[in-house]
């Protein structure tokens, strides 16, 4: 960066009044920060670019440049594939993503709204139950939840999915958090004084100003469901159902055990999963933005 | 929110419980109602929905319900959660272990009664595979035929003759290896070169004796086999590539500096799409011989369409499997367009209406016409005295380990037999089972 034009804003004048840090440890914070661009790019500098190898060259050429360009001849075998099966597991991981989503929110934001606004006996007992929660390794609950389905006959539906997600306990934590901060009690007194009803006061004081906590909920947990891979692995059988992960995954395993290897599909395949994903958190921006602004205008 | 969408929401809410519960009803409701067609359901991980329409539309007592699985670890989970919950247990499934684990395991239903008739229609040595004891628990498929590939090319540039025998293969290494050619690859996670040395040579690790199980790891065949690779790796003639990282393992092929790959029909195909600079410089020859051998003899260790316990429709089953392995319709339903090929019919007593189909046309370039021939013999000379007691699925994780040491030079294959023979004992005593001495 120049540092001869006098209009520009020098680097040192975002720190503190006399200080000059030495060129040792501005080389050395320089040269992490690279690293560390490299280390977050290179992964998806090499989907890209492989992206648009076919399946020889995938193999055969350097990793990191192109070779001919197949784009377009990927993504039309990627979407004709077994009929289309790529796109069914797309609408799949939607449904399941939008569907346990949506619930998850609803319940767990109006959960942690109420253990952050109310006071009843066993609040304290309940939030040490949600901390401790955290602690137990999801893959652990497996064994007892597969027969637990089981019972409840929805093994193998998309329920067993979309149902146990409507359910987290961080998401509550969260919600309680941000609750406490964003949601004045005086607000809530004002609004019972004037007669609205517990329900209509969090629909419409609470709720409302958590959107920027719900939203942060809502992102995590979409993103938590659009990449969810164990779930689906164990309850659902038959391709018909599978979400996209799970489809990439048994198509990267197909060279296993067969003559036909379908890595370029899986790889064309990750780049298309990732556009829902981006276009959510581009579209969801402006309610952090919100939410910041909210902050400093109080 | 206004008063409406908080209904809305709400209804919502509402509705997405009740259609769990509808849907939690419906599919009790359909296992009440089965008239008609006995369903079998079959779970595989390759795409088996050809076969299962051939089936369906030449069979109208039964029906056959394929459902996909995503690969063979997770059938295989899939199959224990069923089983352990006892619902929701498949007919048929795809096989994904040696049948004498899997049925140590509980995982397997006794099938003889509707196999046993129908044994003139398997080859010979694809029946062993399927049995504990002369029992059947699942329905023979067979196994694929084993040869060699030979990058001509090679041999050729550096006037060292195809090998014949697994003496020709050192004695081509020590020829190849100042040219910085490495005769064989052995990856480090992959022991079955070993194995299949051993069954070639007719020899077991386990025997049945009375109502013991017998270990012997150090039996002249697996001393045999162990002598070859030891002179393979102290002489450093071979490569220790491995599977996992494919992109690596097929340039290192493809790059002339690994001459010889022992390899089946199912594998070909692979090779010719990703090789860039050897396709056409390959050539088809027989499998390698024990020097001396009474007569030509491949691995061919086969496996087994596996019926699990908790299969309510034994004989149907039977049926079906029967039907896969042993007909020309169905090994006719399972070409593939994309690869131009058929499933190896392994348990099929004659082979060669497939052959052809199954060798890609550019691999071998003009030796192509060979490989039928190579491909046929190989089929017609599978043996398989091979058999594995119930705690295999624990010996052979001990024997990858094992073998990543012995192919490094850590331990000799010696010690890897001696190391293993005790590991296989004491496990088979701490399981309590009986062990004879």
């Amino acid at each position: 960066m120049s540092t001869t034009t006098p209009a520009r804003r020098r680097y040192d004048d975002d720190l503190p009044a006399g200080h000059h840090p030495s060129k040792l440890s501005r080389t050395l914070v320089w040269t992490g920060l690279v690293l560390f661009l490299i280390y977050s790019v290179s992964p998806i500098w090499f989907l890209i670019v492989s992206a648009t190898k076919n399946q020889r060259d995938l193999y055969t050429s350097n990793g990191l440049w192109f070779a001919d360009f197949h784009l377009f001849d990927n993504a039309r075998q990627l979407f004709t594939y077994h009929n289309g099966i790529f796109l069914r597991w797309m609408g799949n991981t939607l449904l399941y993503g939008v569907v346990g989503t949506v619930g998850m929110t609803v319940i767990c934001v109006a959960c942690g709204y109420a253990l952050a606004m109310y006071r009843f006996r066993g609040r304290g007992v309940l939030m040490g139950c949600i901390i401790a929660s955290f602690l137990i390794p999801g893959a652990l609950l497996t064994i007892p939840s597969f027969l637990l389905y089981t019972r409840l006959h929805i093994v193998d539906t998309p329920w067993a999915i979309i149902v146990p997600h409507f359910f987290s306990a961080f998401s509550v934590y969260l919600a309680k958090v941000y609750a406490e901060g964003a949601v004045p009690p005086e607000l809530i007194e004002a609004a019972r004084v004037d007669g609205a009803g517990e329900y209509r006061v969090f629909f419409t004081i609470g709720a409302r100003l958590m959107t920027t906590g719900s939203a942060t909920i809502f992102l995590l947990g979409f993103v938590g469901s659009w990449n969810s891979f164990f779930g689906p692995l164990v309850f659902l059988r038959g391709e018909q159902k599978w979400t996209v992960m799970l489809g990439l995954y048994s198509w990267l395993n197909v060279k296993v055990d067969q003559s036909y290897d379908l890595t370029g599909l899986v790889i064309v395949g990750s780049i298309v999963s990732l556009i829902p994903i981006v276009a959510l958190m581009l579209a969801m921006q402006r309610y952090w933005r919100s939410g910041i602004t909210l902050g400093s205008l109080k | 929110m206004p008063r409406t969408s908080r209904r809305a929401v709400l209804a919502a809410t509402l509705a997405l419980g009740l259609a769990a519960g509808t849907a939690a009803c419906s599919s009790d409701s359909d296992k009440s109602s089965a008239s008609g067609p006995v369903e079998i359901e079959y779970w595989a991980w390759g795409d088996a929905q050809p076969v299962v329409d051939k089936f369906n539309a030449t069979h109208p007592d039964i029906k056959v319900k394929f459902v996909k699985q995503a690969e063979l670890t997770t059938t295989a989970t899939g199959l224990r959660n069923a089983v352990a919950a006892g619902s929701g247990v498949p007919c048929l499934v795809q096989n994904f272990g040696d049948v004498p684990a899997l049925l140590a395991e509980g995982l397997l239903a006794e099938v003889t009664d509707y196999v046993k008739p129908a044994e003139s229609k398997f080859v010979p040595a694809a029946l062993p595979g399927a049995q504990v004891q002369g029992k059947y628990y699942g329905i023979p498929t067979g196994s694929g035929p084993t040869f060699m590939m030979v990058n001509r090319a090679v041999y050729d540039k550096y006037g060292v003759p195809v090998p014949k025998t697994w003496d020709d293969v050192i004695t081509a290494g020590k020829a190849l290896k100042p040219h910085g050619v490495q005769v064989m690859n052995l990856a480090g996670e992959d022991p079955s070169t070993l194995v299949n040395l051993i069954i070639q040579a007719g020899g077991s690790w386990y025997s049945v004796q009375k109502d013991a199980w017998k270990v012997d790891f150090l039996s002249p065949e697996s001393v045999a086999a162990a002598n070859i690779l030891q002179q393979l790796v102290d002489n450093n003639l071979v490569a220790n590539q491995t599977y996992q990282d494919r992109p690596a393992l097929i340039a290192y092929f493809d790059q002339g500096k690994m001459a010889s790959l022992p390899t089946s029909t199912w594998q070909l195909t692979n090779y010719e799409l990703n090789f860039k600079k050897s396709v056409g410089n390959w050539e088809p020859v027989d499998l390698p011989q024990y020097a001396g051998a009474a007569k030509f003899a491949t691995p061919a260790h086969g496996g087994a369409l596996l019926v699990p316990k908790g299969c309510a429709h034994l004989k149907e089953a039977s049926e079906v499997g029967i039907w896969m392995n042993t007909t020309k319709d169905a090994v006719d339903a399972t070409f593939d367009k994309a690869t131009g090929s058929y499933a190896w019919p392994g348990a099929m007593p004659d082979p060669s209406p497939w052959v052809d189909s199954a060798v890609p046309q550019k691999l071998f370039g003009s030796r192509r016409p060979e490989a039928k021939a190579v491909i046929l013999k190989a089929s017609r000379s599978g043996v398989d005295n091979w058999l594995v007691g119930p705690n295999y699925t624990g010996v052979f994780k001990e024997l990858q380990d094992q073998w990543a040491q012995a192919v490094t030079k850590k331990i000799t294959f010696r010690q890897l037999l001696e190391n293993m023979q005790k590991f296989t004992v004491d496990d088979l005593k701490a399981k309590g089972i009986n062990v004879a001495s």
